[in-house]
């Protein structure tokens, strides 16, 4: 097993290097160095002043006639300002862009060292992606291991009541739940939960234990709307495992059904689970988007999203390493836990 | 099974006390913990879409920003929180600047009581923040006085920092800023302590102070508009000690001489602003006028009226809604998803609201909306001469502006016939530009007069087609956002297009991409928009200047003889003179006409601006240019706290009901389970 670990390890930054080059081959299809300049020197700037950003951060490089042109520009008399306000400059005439390939270079240098850089708010984006991810797995983690204890039990129950009208509440109760829009359960949840009948707060977020209180509503409706999927996941699983021979000998053996369910059916169900829950963690850390949206909790989620959106290309770029670093480590974990759950399972 | 027994007993225990803790959660709700904290102090209760960009005043170009800037910075002059039309009175001057008409130069006296708030960086003990960290931020040292050299190194570092969002407003302006500036770009990435001496020791030949009180500034043509500029946060006064001590940090540590003092910022969450200590001693202004009644308590009274501001990070517009109708924030604006919550089709409160207490105030905003078309276009540009211009009219005459506010803004907004709003001095009824307007038949008679061929094909569409390739008149439009409301609008435009027999193709795109596209001119139309920067015309006519076109403002291209002869004498004109006031008047009439004849822009619309307020929060008349007015602004705190909470009942019976409806099945089944396992 040590080897096959080893060997998962090696293989990382290859394919880490493949995310990176295609996360930055689209980056920079949908976002010109112009275009960060523009974001942050605002959209009046005169274009010299884009420039000249361009070139403090390295994106161009000033030519001769470019440098002179700037001279030019400075020398010019009080007379000829009004007339010719701003001279225009060339794209390979006054300067040259840098290379992709150098660009490329610095950003994998940057990555090497662990330089995330600094937001487009110039805050050290390391600190950003920490701050966050606490608030994220408070809503996430919570939330996840409820539903899917949940997910688990009623799926069991059902497997256990199949074909009785306890397995038929419990199914259509979830395709029902699984049919209503997340959004507008989030919406009413919190025009009626919060702001009509004031059981929860509408919004925000407190330090320490006072999160709690603006947790529960999300939590809950997250719970809510996970039902539906684990429910019919969890109840095929187990419903594929009761079908087994060994089922059948353990119930021949005389053994009541909840210890065959409990004891036996449970336990090698695990596989698939364990696939479902390990694959879940790199979501975990970033949140769950829409949810931290409306109800104001400073997570991941709607960071990443602000970020694309926006041009801020080191909190992109760090989201990406470290959501597939993390998603390649969860691959390895699934694989390592599946040996452990079913000792016929050999890693090689 | 006895470990199996238990988590089912748990289980049961937990689905039995859900409800219950469903109930107590809210004891001691949002609205009476807020009352609770705010006792005994005036709290401005607030929200934000999002966290400011920065709170580093030579950064923030966005409202947002700004807004949080004027917390803590001050320039030299502000708004006059009660004058309508606004009016600039003096700030952390002791008097409006004199002006020497000889040497184009202004002269700032400052006054002699400002100080900048107590922060680490003054402390003798020192260092930098990044090597105390928060350890030290306790031990503050006393604020020191605000003297004009601060004002010139504020300048200095406007034009030093490569991420300077003003820059622009003294670019090619102030005597010797463009070569100072040059030489801090060399400098910054190279040279870093090069830079540092250049920003700290270098001089800029038109800026520089005779005297700790006196601050002067030398133009290189006169620029009366400097006055509005420097309102801005990029005039504002940093310290030079604040800046080295935290380095990139202060822009979320501010050390300003302003009204507030920045307490807390917890991103996406919340920032607090209290009341500085150290702030100068400055009263309400006073004023017998009428209109000022509402003002009457607090006239006199020393500012900031407010203890605490209190901005919550708010980023969706139902939550903003409903916490402000749980009366948990005091202002909000109405977002086009509330919109029929909050307002009724005659355009007056909903029931829901009036009953509340709740007013709405509504007023022009100045930002228009416009399609820049590019006049260098070979179809529908200068190149294409009459025909050309056929196309611009007709383009400009098949768009209901009406039915365009009514469907994509809920009306909030006026047909946009002027390039400049209405109250912009300069604006007469007379100069609307009269291609501006709605009327598809006179389009498509343009059309004909410019030898296309226009044909009916069905009720309300047309084609139009151009004899001499036989190929529909088609135009390209590029809008600057991919979202559903732009499909919509796509829509709209192609709909429009069909009254006059133009195919209006429209490509949207990410608001970047837009931006390269418009400013290197590759296409043929510019969705586009403006918020103006200061009440003068100036601001909006340079949109058209030709030289400005290799500036990135004039997406068009436009480039008239005419127009550049008159915006070039009309820039320098200051409307304090009565002459060249009425000069002035005289050229935006003209330009007026000028664009009228050329047509290089279809105008939309001016937006309006709706917001509601709580009965307890006494908001200023609107001025859009003026950040610095939440020190001006009172809230009733204890009235806020006795209404919201008697707001925020919470009835039994849903609770019940949810209660019946999943936890009991839920208990029952775990019940059944529980003895089945026994």
């Amino acid at each position: 097993m040590l080897a096959y670990v080893l060997r998962k390890l090696l293989y990382m930054p290859l394919i880490l290097m493949g995310v990176i080059v295609i996360t930055f081959i689209l980056f920079f299809l949908v976002t010109s160095p112009e275009a960060l300049a523009r974001h942050r020197v605002g959209e009046k700037a005169s274009q010299q002043q884009v420039l000249e950003w361009m070139a403090v951060n390295g994106y161009i490089e000033w030519t001769d006639a470019g440098r002179a042109k700037r001279e030019a520009e400075l020398e010019r008399t009080e007379d000829e300002f009004d007339k010719e306000l701003g001279k225009s400059f060339d794209d390979g005439v006054d300067y040259k862009r840098t290379s992709s390939l150098i660009l490329f270079g610095r950003y994998i240098r940057d990555i090497a060292r662990f330089d995330y850089g600094m937001d487009r708010r110039d805050r050290p984006v390391t600190r950003v992606l920490y701050e966050g991810m606490w608030a994220s797995l408070a809503l996430t983690l919570p939330a996840f291991l409820i539903a899917e204890l949940l997910g688990v039990f009623f799926g069991l129950i059902a497997a256990m009541y199949r074909q009785t009208k306890i397995d038929h509440v419990l199914v259509i109760s979830a395709i029902l739940i699984a049919s209503i829009n997340n959004i507008a359960l989030y919406m009413y949840g919190q025009k009626f939960l919060a702001a009509e009948w004031n059981y929860f707060p509408v919004s925000g977020y407190g330090d320490g234990f006072n999160a709690v209180r603006y947790l529960m509503l999300p939590i809950l409706l997250y719970v809510f709307i996970s039902y539906g999927d684990q429910l019919r996941f969890n109840r095929i699983v187990m419903l594929d495992e009761t079908n087994q021979d060994y089922v059948r000998t353990a119930r021949a053996k005389g053994l009541n059904e909840n210890s065959v369910l409990f004891k036996h059916v449970l336990r090698n169900t695990l596989i698939p689970l364990i696939t479902r829950w390990v694959v879940a963690i790199p979501t975990l850390y970033l949140g769950a988007l829409v949810l931290e949206s409306f109800f104001g909790i400073p997570g991941l989620g709607y960071l990443t999203v602000d970020a694309i959106a926006n041009s801020d290309v080191n909190i992109v770029r760090a989201t990406v390493v470290l959501g597939s670093i993390t998603f390649m480590l969860a691959n390895l974990l699934s694989d390592v836990l599946y040996a452990v759950a079913d000792p016929r399972v050999k890693l090689s | 099974m006895k470990l199996l027994r238990a988590i089912m007993h748990c289980l049961l225990v937990a689905v039995v006390l859900a409800p219950l803790s469903l109930t107590t959660t809210a004891c001691g709700g949002t609205a009476a913990s807020l009352a609770a904290a705010d006792q005994g102090s005036i709290v401005i209760r607030r929200s934000e879409g999002e966290d400011p960009k920065t709170i580093d005043p030579h950064k923030a170009g966005d409202t947002l920003s700004s807004r949080h800037c004027s917390m803590a910075y001050e320039s030299l002059l502000e708004y006059d929180f009660l004058e309508r039309p606004a009016k600039l009175v003096p700030c952390t001057a002791a008097d409006m600047p004199t002006y020497d008409h000889a040497t184009l130069t202004y002269t700032f006296k400052l006054r002699e009581d400002v100080y900048f708030q107590d922060d680490r960086c003054f402390h003798p003990d020192a260092t930098t923040f990044e090597k105390e960290g928060e350890s030290k931020q306790a031990l503050r040292g006393k604020g020191r006085k605000l003297t004009a050299h601060d004002y010139v190194w504020s300048f200095k570092r406007l034009s030093a920092i490569p991420d300077a969002e003003g820059f622009w407003l003294f670019e090619h302006k102030i005597v010797g800023i463009d070569a100072y500036h040059a030489r801090a770009m060399d400098l910054f990435s190279d040279n870093p302590e090069g830079w540092r001496d250049h920003l700290n020791n270098g001089s800029v030949e038109g800026i520089w102070a005779p005297d700790d009180h006196t601050f002067c500034v030398r133009f290189i043509e006169p620029y009366p508009q400097f006055l509005y500029a420097i309102c801005m946060s990029y005039g504002a006064a940093m310290c030079r000690e604040a800046v080295e001590y935290y380095g990139l940090e202060i822009a979320r540590r501010p050390v300003g001489t302003g009204p507030f003092v920045l307490t807390r910022w917890r991103f996406n969450m919340e920032i607090v602003w209290e009341r500085n200590p150290n702030f100068r001693d400055q009263r309400f202004p006073t004023s017998d006028k009428p209109e000022h009644e509402r003002f009457k308590p607090f006239m006199g009274k020393r500012l900031p009226i407010a203890d605490k501001v209190h901005f919550r990070i708010i980023k969706e517009s139902q939550p903003e809604f409903l916490e402000f109708l749980q009366g948990n924030i005091d202002i909000t604006g109405i977002d086009k998803d509330q919109f029929s919550t909050a307002i009724t089709p005659q355009n007056e409160l909903t029931p829901l609201l009036r009953d509340k207490g709740i007013e709405l105030r509504t007023w022009e905003d100045p930002y228009m909306s416009y399609i820049a078309l590019n006049m260098d276009d070979k179809d529908i540009g200068t190149p294409a001469g009459e025909k050309g211009l056929a196309i611009r009219r007709a383009l400009s005459l098949c768009i209901d502006r009406d039915d365009l506010i009514r469907r994509y803004l809920n009306g909030r907004g006026s047909p946009a016939r002027h390039v400049i709003p209405a109250s912009t001095f300069g604006y007469t009824e007379e100069s609307a530009m009269s291609w501006q307007r709605y009327d598809p038949a006179e389009g498509r008679r343009q059309l004909a007069a410019a030898g296309f061929k226009v044909e009916s094909i069905g009720r309300d569409l047309y084609r139009t087609t151009d004899p001499a390739t036989g190929k529909q008149v088609s135009i390209n439009v590029l809008i600057r956002r991919n979202d559903q409301a732009s499909a919509d609008y796509a829509v709209f435009l192609k709909a429009s297009g069909d009254k006059v027999g133009v195919r209006i193709d429209s490509e949207r795109m990410t608001f970047s991409e837009w931006l390269k596209r418009s400013n290197d001119r590759v296409g043929q139309a510019f969705d586009s928009g403006w918020i103006m920067d200061y009440p003068d015309a100036q601001n909006n006519l340079q949109l058209l200047y030709g030289p400005n076109a290799a500036q990135g403002l004039n997406y068009s291209g436009y480039n008239s003889e005419a127009y550049n002869r008159m915006y070039r004498e009309l820039a320098p004109l200051d409307e304090a003179d009565e002459a060249q006031r009425k000069r002035k008047g005289e050229l935006v009439v003209q330009m007026h006409a000028e664009l009228d004849k050329d047509l290089p822009w279809v105008m939309l619309n001016w937006n309006k601006t709706y917001s509601l307020y709580h009965s307890w929060y006494s908001h200023p008349d609107p001025n859009p240019f003026a950040y610095s007015y939440l020190k001006f602004i009172h809230s009733d705190t204890p009235k806020r706290g006795e209404l919201a909470t008697s707001w925020a009942k919470m009835p039994v019976l849903p609770a019940l009901l949810m209660s019946l409806l999943l936890f009991v099945p839920a208990g029952m089944l775990l019940n059944r389970v529980i003895r089945q396992a026994r």
